[in-house]
């Protein structure tokens, strides 16, 4: 508020006039900043929407991609001119965008003869390097936020012969630490990492017979806590942008994925200690079950659980086959079992009553990471389950595997 | 040599001394900075650690801001006004929605929690948690107009609908005053479970709901029993102790508007399995009871999903009509609608059996949960609007209240409490300790272990020194500044390795706090002060026998007058003015089942009184079971000689530490 200065004794004017006040200079820097204010305000987004496309030329496309040439290019929305990035590939596909929005990964190929890898690039300056090196044959590349890279591939000894088995990979950014996160003869594909750290992927089987549906699966970026995925499917890291993107004359459009930048998900931490060979196995109530022939057993019923490792390439429940016995631990009254299994190894359960008779044998498709005590509430139980709280006497009776030394250790 | 090169040659050692030192005290800084946090050297920068987590930034100390920290809100029947109690500001705060204004701030003691209001709202009851006191404020006057004694810290409260009985729970004295306001007198006191809570009224008036934050202490493998207690408002006494099994941190209740059901707060611990992982809620689930008061019966149902968690309900709040119960999560900043009509139906057609299953079976919240409705930071006290409309939520850490609209099921506004626009880094690490975004999905935080920043009065069983081995008792966070090292083998040498990398891999299993964070989080774990000891302390003289207490405590020969050898004095490893020489010794309290040499870090007496269970695996349920016990032969103390009187003279005395 003005204040009106007081008149002098005298009944002098005072000494100096408060003058009109400047309203056109008010005006005048309203409008100045009416304006930035008006362009912020009336248009539309700042930059245009950017996408990568995967492209080919139009005609027939070979179901198997490998004979079939394609590019990487940037395009925006409102904008038909596309930029190929891709250029000196003769194929290049299953770009992946880096939380920051600055690079990608994608599958190349520089010659059609050459063995595909896995390939990074910059989205404005367009320099390539190459990632993998070895003769395997990844896929579907994606960022983790420790800035490892993920991916899917053939595995590696007899797991990968004779079949199609599929298995997750990381590796450093340079492709050197090759580690391999899902075990045993599936088809594990997509991996993603969701907002949790976590990554999920599909797994398919492989049977000789009708195949059961494939399904989402987790684990923690280690490979450890392999579970189902039960819940909504968040949004995808990479949304396909849709057809909207015309790929020009003579092209076709294969794939979109938005380039934005993405929240960077938790490193999450690791328990693996790769100095030790074996996990832990602690089920807490082996009568916890979804299926009927183990839910219905009497208590008391399941004397020891036997460990094989899963060798045949069948679903959730296949045949049991003989192969070496990698543990066996009693099965106490309350159900619970803790028994050291080797790491890395695909595990198939049998449940064993009195005399060693057989009551159910189960290709659970789980494995323990070296030093990860995986704990299961029941033998396929129902999955949206948590744990009762119970002290399970397996832990309070001498465990069947070893035990560590040493005192306190803990957080 | 000339002057020159002797100038020369004096400048060349000056600065080869100068880098010298400087490359050697920084070396010495990472090398003092990764001792005392167990990880690399995130800084070497001396400030953080050593100034502004000891009471805040330069800034900080010259504001010296204080906040208001809303906790409990009341509405109004008549005028729709609220009324908010502030615990930072020690004041009950009057709002009007309307306006979206705070009206007046009228003091009241000190660390208020609970208020509820009188029918025609010309009085309110606050209580001050730390002053052991209600306050009765004159709403016309805006002034305290009387102070009611209570129990131990205060917390809930209620009124019966007479407005002749002032229901109390006592938080630290387990029991529950029954007030008569009109004559400012007690008229008596009941026993509660442990760290009564909550209170809730029947719409007739006639039953009174308690809700009792902690379990009973147990002994593994028994599981943790939390109480709700059932009180006849009419008669003044409790008729019933509703049991409810692997559940505590019991909070909010409330009872539906038919009168015929009650739902109460809870988180399902899971103390009694090895800490191995935290999917799939293998830590602890949050939920709520159904309570049916009278016929003893009880069902607990979650609120987390198998891939969402909701961590550290807190509140309960009904509409009017029964439609919708709303239920605050301060731990994941959401308030939770719970569709009243979807639950009643559930309860009803499914058979108890499986009923009593559902307590674990998180698919089944979707039946029931209508919407998640985010909310500032730490959501807590809600009060509904006389016509149902509006839902307010007190943010307690955002010093706000959040408006929900009921009927869009939205978060539509909020108001401002005037709290100071400066955050200080004490603020910030409080509100790091609020949150479960720091734990794998969000699954709990700091506080669902540490309620109040105290005890949760279980064991743990962390993985990495094996399964079923080395269990560990919680330990209070108030008044630990002082105590390193800290962790029962006392390996931590700081809170930064205490709340550290391991700490991450093996609680949070995500990633470690980030420096900023974890700075924060240290800076308000070392401002937290003891709690005021209710027992007489150091301020009032020791009763007869708390004086021969402190005799014994300090005693050098036993009552035949023998010696006790030094290493064996309670005062040796237990001196003031923590009650601890901070060094490991054994005093054979080892398990079997233990691990290691038997020697753990001397725990801190200041507040030993509430922080039980004992001894570092929480075998010892009570002080006395300490000796009585788990030191037959005075190996932790000699207490041989004593006798049952002499025993409860020493307890009495460790009691006002």
């Amino acid at each position: 508020m003005l204040q009106r200065m007081k008149p002098s004794r005298s009944g002098n004017p005072p000494a100096r006039s408060p003058g009109r006040f400047p309203w056109v200079l008010l005006a005048a820097g309203a409008a100045l900043l009416a304006i930035p204010g008006s362009l912020y305000l009336f248009s539309g987004p700042e930059k245009p929407e950017r996408f990568l496309l995967v492209i080919t030329e139009a005609g027939d496309v070979s179901t198997s991609g490998d004979d079939t040439p394609s590019w990487i290019a940037e395009g925006r929305n409102g904008d038909k001119d596309l930029r190929i990035l891709t250029g000196e590939f003769w194929s290049a596909t299953s770009p992946s965008v880096s939380h920051d929005g600055r690079r990608f990964l994608f599958i190349g190929r520089r010659t059609r003869e050459a063995i595909p890898g896995i390939w990074e690039m910059g989205i404005r300056k367009a320099a390539s390097r190459r990632i993998t090196k070895g003769n395997g044959a990844p896929d579907e590349p994606a960022y983790l936020p420790d800035g490892r890279i993920l991916f899917s591939d053939v595995p590696p000894g007899k797991d990968g012969k004779g079949n199609a088995s599929r298995s997750i990979f990381s590796c450093a950014s340079d492709g050197s630490d090759v580690r391999r996160l899902t075990f045993g003869r599936h088809r594990d594909s997509r991996p993603e990492v969701l907002p949790d750290g976590r990554i999920r992927f599909r797994r398919g089987f492989q049977t000789s017979g009708r195949a059961p549906a494939a399904l989402t699966m987790t684990i923690r970026p280690d490979g450890t806590g392999l579970a189902r995925f039960l819940g909504d499917p968040p949004e995808s890291p990479h949304p396909v942008a849709g057809s909207a993107m015309d790929p020009g004359e003579g092209r076709k459009l294969l794939d979109a994925i938005v380039v934005a930048n993405r929240p960077v998900p938790p490193v999450l931490t690791s328990i693996v200690n790769k100095k030790r060979s074996t996990g832990t196995l602690l089920c807490l109530n082996a009568y916890e079950s979804q299926l009927p022939r183990i839910a219905n057993l009497p208590p008391g019923s399941i004397q020891r659980v036997r460990i094989t490792e899963a060798e045949t390439p069948s679903g959730w429940e296949g045949e049991t086959t003989r192969v070496p016995v990698l543990a066996e631990a009693p099965v106490f009254p309350d159900g619970s079992f803790f028994v050291e299994v080797p790491a890395d190894t695909p595990l198939r359960l049998t449940l064993l009553g009195k005399g060693g008779r057989e009551l159910a044998s189960l290709e659970t498709g789980i494995w323990v990471r070296p030093n990860e005590n995986r704990g299961c509430i029941g033998c396929h139980e129902n999955p949206e389950l948590a744990p009762e709280n119970r002290v399970p006497i397996a832990l309070t009776q001498a465990a069947s595997g070893s035990k560590r030394e040493g005192g306190f250790r803990g957080p | 040599m000339g002057r020159r090169g002797l100038v020369a040659a004096g400048g060349m050692t000056l600065v080869l001394t100068l880098v010298g030192a400087g490359l050697g005290s920084h070396r010495w800084a990472v090398a003092h900075v990764e001792h005392y946090t167990a990880d690399v050297a995130w800084t070497t920068n001396c400030v953080p650690c050593h100034f502004s987590a000891r009471g805040g930034t330069v800034l900080d100390r010259i504001l010296r801001p204080r906040y208001r920290t809303p906790l409990e809100i009341a509405s109004c029947p008549g005028t729709g006004r609220l009324y908010v109690t502030a615990q930072d500001a020690d004041a009950l705060l009057v709002v009007d929605p309307a306006t979206r204004k705070v009206e007046s701030e009228i003091p009241v003691g000190h660390r208020p929690h609970g208020v509820v209001l009188n029918r025609d709202c010309t009085l309110a009851y606050v209580t001050n948690q730390n002053s052991d006191s209600v306050s009765v404020v004159d709403l016309h006057s805006g002034r305290t107009a009387a102070t009611l004694p209570t129990g131990f810290a205060p917390a809930g409260v209620a009124l019966d609908p007479s407005g002749e009985r002032l229901f109390v729970a006592n938080w630290f004295g387990d029991d529950i005053s029954i007030l008569d306001p009109a004559r400012g007198a007690e008229v008596t006191r009941l026993a509660a479970g442990k760290n009564p809570t909550a209170v809730g009224v029947s719409p007739d008036g006639r039953w009174i709901l308690v809700s009792n934050q902690l379990a009973r202490p147990a002994r593994r493998p028994e599981p943790p029993v939390s109480e709700v207690t059932l009180v006849d408002a009419v008669q003044g006494r409790v008729i019933m102790r509703h049991e409810l099994k692997n559940a505590h941190l019991l909070e909010g209740v409330a009872f539906a508007p038919e009168g015929d059901l009650a739902l109460v707060t809870l988180v399902r611990t899971k103390n009694l399995l090895p800490a191995l992982q935290v999917e799939r809620g293998w830590m602890m689930t949050s939920g709520f009871a159904v309570v049916d008061p009278l016929r003893n019966r009880t069902v607990q149902l979650p609120l987390d999903e198998v891939e969402q968690f909701f961590a550290d309900p807190s509140h309960v709040a009904f509409t009017p009509d029964g439609r919708y119960a709303f239920i605050s999560h301060g731990g994941v900043d959401v308030v939770s609608v719970v569709d009243m009509s979807s639950l009643r139906r559930l309860l009803r057609e499914t058979d108890p059996g499986e009923l009593s299953r559902f307590a674990n079976h998180l698919g089944i919240t979707r039946r029931y949960v209508r919407k998640r409705i985010r909310t500032g930071a730490n959501p807590r006290g809600l009060a509904v609007s006389p016509d149902g409309r509006f839902v307010y939520v007190a943010e307690r850490l955002d010093d706000r209240i959040g408006i929900i609209d009921v009927e869009r099921l939205e978060r539509v506004g909020e108001i401002d409490l005037g709290g100071p626009r400066h955050i200080t880094l004490v603020r910030r690490g409080e509100r790091v300790f609020h949150s479960g975004r720091y734990t794998f999905q969000q699954q709990f935080s700091c506080r669902s272990c540490h309620p109040n920043s105290h005890v949760d009065g279980l064991a743990y069983d962390f993985e990495p020194d094996g399964l079923g081995r080395n269990l560990v008792d919680n330990r209070s966070l108030l008044g630990l500044r002082g105590t390193e090292p800290f962790k029962w083998n006392g390996k931590n040498t700081s809170l930064y390795m205490q709340c550290g990398i391991r700490f991450a891999r093996f609680l949070m299993r995500t990633e470690p706090f980030r420096f900023q964070d974890l700075n924060a989080l240290v800076a308000y774990i070392s401002s937290l002060e003891k709690p005021p000891n209710r027992h007489p302390s150091e301020v009032t003289e020791l009763t007869p026998a708390q004086e021969r207490g402190r005799e014994i405590f300090e005693r050098s020969r036993t009552r035949e007058g023998e010696m006790i050898p030094v290493e064996n004095r309670c005062i040796t490893c237990h001196p003031p003015p923590h009650y601890t020489d901070r060094i490991r010794g054994t005093v054979e309290s080892a398990s079997p089942e233990d691990g290691g040499d038997g020697a753990f870090d001397t725990p801190q007496l200041n507040g030993v009184a509430k922080t039980a269970p004992y001894l570092h695996d929480g075998k010892a349920l009570t002080l006395e079971e300490i000796w009585t016990l788990y030191s037959p032969d005075d190996t932790h103390g000699v207490t041989g000689d004593l006798g049952k009187e002499g025993l409860n003279d020493l307890i009495d005395f460790l009691k006002t530490l």
